[in-house]
Parts: structure tokens; sequence; C-alpha cells
């Protein structure tokens, strides 16, 4: 198995160096402890108690994970997993187009290629929400006429057809179709001509720095993609890269933001969602009541969405490469991890 | 494809909700009045599990003193769209009343409970190549021919019709009819046959005659524009789309190509719509291509389509037999 990710530490108290690293990290720590036993204590005190455990470790470049035999829900059925980590994204996607590699990430808007490679590819629900996040107390991103001209002024469907090659779909709410079923109520057409009368009665002179990950060549082009979008109705947004795993960018008054979902149901996303928004944001991240109705948690969402301090951009799928041996994968669902366990090599298959 | 099915009810859970929905719709009007009332499905639903449901909720709404208009008329407009997310099936209103906007949500969960009376209905797709060749197909017709004569195959390609019949089982030329056009063609060439009624179009030219006689069918230039009707399935217009003749029970059957471009493998899945103005719901799994699917008709009474596409792995143009069997 090969990922892009620099994994350093397989300690659960450790926390990762980026989101990238955090996100393998969760995925490598369930396969070593298993699913609720990530309570802080190192991998030497609690090895055993997940579906693998550590064979060989070189930090940073590559991890075996040998199959434990008195795992509670039964021994996987592949005896081991080797894990590649720091590939880059090409070269993951020759690997597999080669069969040196079982499995790999492939970002979304690799799918469409890898597929025409003759790469097996397994997609999932699209639960990754990439957004624009406007800082709070930022002079320029606290004048709503602002955030609001920005929003209308981007064109979600180019995102999703050129950037995404058709790998998402545009997202109007915070919360998918899919999970929620209201995301219909939320609008994704681009408004740019009610976006130039906005920027009219704002001026000339108002600047936005937008923020983006230095290391994700995606944000980068969603940030170009609205840098020319608020440019077309009248405003100057000027795009910063900054180093990954820095949550307030210096000088930023935005920045774009990718969350994933943890878990299917609508409510529990949504919480999660606004209490990783609020502090950056202001939006209310308070709990909802017990027993929240269906009309309660959309009305959060629209207060949310309307008040444009978070701008919903497009909903990513997980898309992973699978090798010709490989079989009984499915791709994970929202706070679901890799099923590494349940897959088996067809040795047969040359 | 069988005839039209009478009505089941509804499971209890679905009358339940349906319940719930009509009595958080009269709270959101304040009182009863002059309403409209429109139902959109975006679900997994069938047409028929639709018209279940609009109609048990207008019955409902009737009984709380509601009056049906239309929305240019009613004092309220109401939408209802069936939607479905992780939890179960989403029914959404939005009351729009004046200048406001309500919405009233109910979800019905997908258990066991409530949907095992329902049977699983779909439509059920199978494809058949006929012919290909590297150079382009607009349409094809296979007309059938009497007993103990041979089979015909015409090809309508852009600068001719060619003509196919069977010798000792194989196809082999017959005739070949050239199609002036004086001008450039448009760079989205389409045309269409029908061999029964012996016509043949491409822009600016028809070509008319008997096709069972190849050397009786002549093309002259139409200076008038033909203007052939471009089938629409709700929710994927400017997709290749095709309407089937027969219906699965009282459901219209409309097929479309995916929304890829010219450069992706494609695929033609099936909807089933109530009204064939009206939302359509996937039906069955979709048939696959290896490139894009550049034209899809349906033929007469005989329930089947006819779809080209051009094989983006050998560079050539397939004809294909669609045939659609209804599961219910």
């Amino acid at each position: 198995m090969e990922i892009g990710a620099i994994v350093t530490s397989l300690d659960p108290s450790v926390a990762g160096a980026n989101p990238e690293e955090t996100s393998a990290k969760d995925e490598i720590n369930a396969l070593i402890y298993g699913p609720g036993n990530l309570n802080g204590k190192s991998s030497d005190s609690v090895a055993g108690t997940g579906p693998f455990r550590i064979a060989e470790w070189d930090p940073g470049k590559h991890l075996t994970l040998a199959a434990n035999d008195d795992y509670r829900d039964g021994r996987p059925f592949v005896d081991s997993i080797e894990i590649q980590m720091g590939r880059a994204a090409r070269d993951r996607l020759l690997d597999l187009e080669l069969n040196r590699s079982d499995l790999a990430e492939i970002p979304p808007e690799q799918a469409r290629r890898a597929a025409d490679q003759g790469v097996r590819v397994s997609v999932s629900q699209p639960d990754e929400l990439v957004a624009l996040a406007f800082i709070a107390g930022h002079t320029a991103a606290e004048d709503a006429r602002v955030r609001e001209a920005i929003a209308r002024s981007i064109d979600r469907a180019a995102i999703v057809n050129f950037i995404l090659q058709k790998e998402g779909e545009a997202a109007g709410g915070l919360l998918p179709q899919w999970s929620s079923g209201t995301a219909f109520l939320f609008s994704t057409a681009a408004d740019p001509a009610g976006a130039k009368s906005l920027s009219s009665q704002i001026g000339s002179a108002t600047r936005i720095v937008l923020g983006y990950d230095a290391g994700d060549s995606l944000e980068q082009s969603v940030a170009e993609r609205i840098v020319v979008n608020a440019q077309d109705a009248g405003i100057s947004v000027a795009p910063q890269p900054v180093q990954g795993g820095a949550p307030v960018p210096t000088g930023a008054d935005a920045k774009l933001i990718r969350m994933r979902m943890p878990t299917a149901h609508p409510q529990g996303a949504l919480t999660v969602f606004l209490n990783a928004l609020g502090p950056m944001t202001g939006l209310d991240a308070s709990p909802f009541p017990a027993a929240a109705t269906p009309e309660e948690i959309l009305a959060r969402e629209e207060s949310a969405v309307s008040s444009y301090r978070v701008v919903p951009l497009v909903w990513l799928p997980r898309v992973y490469g699978l090798g010709v041996r490989v079989r009984d994968w499915n791709a994970p669902a929202p706070g679901e991890t890799w099923p590494l366990a349940d897959v088996w090599l067809d040795e047969e298959t040359p | 494809m069988r005839a039209g099915q009478s009505q089941a009810p509804l499971p209890p859970k679905w009358t339940e909700a349906v319940q719930t929905l009509a009595s958080k719709i009269a709270l959101a009007c304040g009182a009863p009045g002059k309403i409209s009332l429109d139902v959109k499905n975006v679900s997994s639903l069938t047409g028929i599990d639709t018209r279940g449901i609009r109609q048990a909720l207008k019955d409902d709404l009737t009984q709380r003193r509601f009056h049906f208009a239309l929305a240019s008329s009613a004092e309220t407009q109401i939408q209802v769209t069936l939607s479905e997310g992780a939890e179960g099936f989403v029914w959404v209103a939005e009351v729009h009343h004046a200048d406001a906007r309500q919405v009233a949500i109910t979800v019905v969960p997908k258990s066991a409970d409530g949907l095992a009376t329902r049977p699983r209905e779909s439509v059920s797709l199978d494809r058949k190549l006929v012919w290909e060749q590297q150079t382009k197909i607009l349409d094809f017709a296979l007309p059938n021919s009497a007993a103990g004569q041979s089979a015909t195959l015409i090809i309508l390609e852009p600068a001719r019709i060619v003509f196919y019949h069977t010798v000792d089982s194989q196809w082999q030329l017959w005739r070949a009819i050239d199609i002036p056009h004086p001008g450039a063609w448009p760079r989205d060439l389409r045309g269409s046959l029908d061999a029964s009624a012996g016509n043949a179009w491409v822009p600016g030219v028809q070509c008319s005659g008997d096709f069972a006689n190849p050397e009786r069918v002549e093309c002259s230039p139409q200076s008038k524009p033909v203007d052939r009707p471009r089938v629409n399935v709700p929710g994927h217009e400017g997709s290749e789309a095709a309407t089937m003749s027969q219906r699965c029970g009282s459901d219209y059957v409309m097929l479309a190509s995916g929304t890829g471009d010219w450069t992706q493998p494609d695929s033609i899945q099936a909807y089933v719509s109530s009204d064939s103005q009206e939302s359509s719901a996937a039906s069955g799994d979709p048939l696959q291509f290896d490139g894009p699917v550049v034209s899809l008709q349906s033929i007469g009474n005989e329930g089947v389509a006819r779809a080209v596409s051009l094989n983006l792995k050998t560079g050539s143009y397939e004809a294909y037999i669609v045939t659609a069997t209804c599961n219910y």
C-alpha cells in the first residue's frame, strides 16, 4: 500500500504535523489499536488490540504491519501490509498501473485518468467538504457584503468540471445530499450579477488575502479559481500559500478548509463541522437541543450558510486505486477507516 | 412490459409520515385556504409510490379543509420534494405564502417495518452489438424482413446510406446511396432513420423511398430544416435520450446517456416517471460503454431502442439494439 502522507510517530498522543499526516495516522492507528483504544497510550503498551501489529517501522518512510492472530473480531485475511509513505500521487498511480502496488489513495481529480489507464478505482460517497472560511475579526472579512459578493461570484460548476474532472459535486450547504436529503435547498449556482452589484457598493480598495495549504495542489487550484471569479466581480483576492498545520494563517482574511464527515448522520456531522468552524469564523457552535428536529438542523445549517462566514464549495469523495489481486475492498463510509482486515488477495491473478 | 397496476395502499410508516407532513404544512399555512401542491421525487421511490404519496397528502390536506388551485391563483404554494438521506427518506415541504417561506420536514426511516411490503421494482437493460465500423454511424435500422427473405441492415453515415443484406448468414454490402450536401456539416452532426416510413434525415437533406428496395431511395436537399423533436429526460437535459414506446405499469420508461463528454466512457440508464414531463427516477443498473453514446433513439412500438457508441479503445463506431425489461 502507498500513501502520500509522511507519518513520523505512531503514538496516538502525538498530534500530526499537518492534516494529511493526522488523517493517515488515524487510519494506521485504527489498524494497530482497533477502534476505541486510542487513549493516548503508546504503541508498546497497547500493541495487540487491533487487527494488525507493528512488524517493522521506519518513521516517515515505511511501515510493515503483521496480522494479529488474537484479534477479537478474527484474524485478518492478509498476512501483512507494507505501507510506503511519502509517495507522490503520480508515482502511486504509476505503481498501480505496473502492479507494483495493491492499494493506493488517489486524489479525486486523478480518478478519471487512473480509470483510463486501466486501474480499478473505488470511489466513496462524497464526504469531504472543501469550503472557504472567513476569519473573524479581520476588517475586510467582517464586511458581510464582501463575504456575500465573493460567495456569489464563485463558479462551483467550473471547479467540479475542470479542477476535479467531475469527481465530486458542488456544495451549497454544509451537509451532502446523500446525508441530509436537504442539500437541494441550497443553491450552488454562481450569481455574477449579484456579486458585481455588491462589489459596486464596497469599493475597489477592498482586498482579501486568501490562505490555502501550500502542500495541497487541489487547494491551490481552487484558490486560483476563486481569485479569477472574484476579480470578474470587481473584488481583489490575493492567494497566500500557508504551510500545512497552521490553523489561522497570519495576514489571511479567509482560508480554504477541508473537513471530512465524521459520521453519515446529519446532526452529528454538522455538530463537528460547526465546532471546528466556530472559533475561526465566529459561527454559532452551541450544541443542538436533545433530539433536534430535522427543521432545527436545517435552520442551523441555513443560518451558517446565509451568514457567508463559511462558503461551501465542493464535496469530494475518497478515491482508492486497487491492484488486480485485491478482493472485497469496500470504500470506507464516513467515520470508518481502511477496511484492510476484510480484504484478501487473489494469488491466482497474475 | 406489463399493463398498468392499481395503486396499492401505502405502508403504515409512510401513511404516518404523510400525516405528520400534512400537519406541519397546515401549521405553516396558519388557516385552511386555497393552496397549490406540487410534488417532485428526487429519491429512489418509484413513480407508483410517488403518486401514492401525492394522493395521500392531497387527501389529508383536503380533510383539513384546504382547497387546491393552480399556483397562479393559490394563496399559498406548496412544493413537496421526496428526497432521501442517510437516515431514510426525507420529505420536504416548502410553504410559500406572500414573501415568506417556511420549510417542513419529515424523515421516514428505511426500516423493515415500513418498507418490507414494497417489492424492489426496476427496469433491466440489455444490449446486442449489431454492427461496428470505423466510419461514423449517425443511426441504423434493422427493418423486419418477411420469412424466407434475407435480413437487411441500414447504416446512416454522414455521406451516404448503406444497405447490407445477409448472404449465407453474413452481412454483405448491397447498395450505397450517396447523400449530397453542398456545404460543410455542422460539428455536432446528427441524423436519423425511420425505415418503416422510408425516411432518413441529415441536416439540410432528406432521403425518401422504399428502403426495402434501395434503388428507389432518393436524397434531396431541404431548404427548410427538418425539425426533429429531441427527447429530454427530466433532470438529465443535454444527454442523449429516448422514450420507450411501452410502459412499466403506468410509468413512462426513458433511456438517457451519461453526462460526460466525448472523451469518456459512457452509460445508458433507464428512468421511470409517472409523467414524462415531471422528474424521473433511475431504475435498475446502467449499461456501460467503452466510449460516448453519440446517438440514442427509440424504435416504433417494438419496445427497443438503438444506440450508437464510439469505442474509445478501438476507434470504431458501434451500433447496438438496447432492450428494456420491466421487473414489476
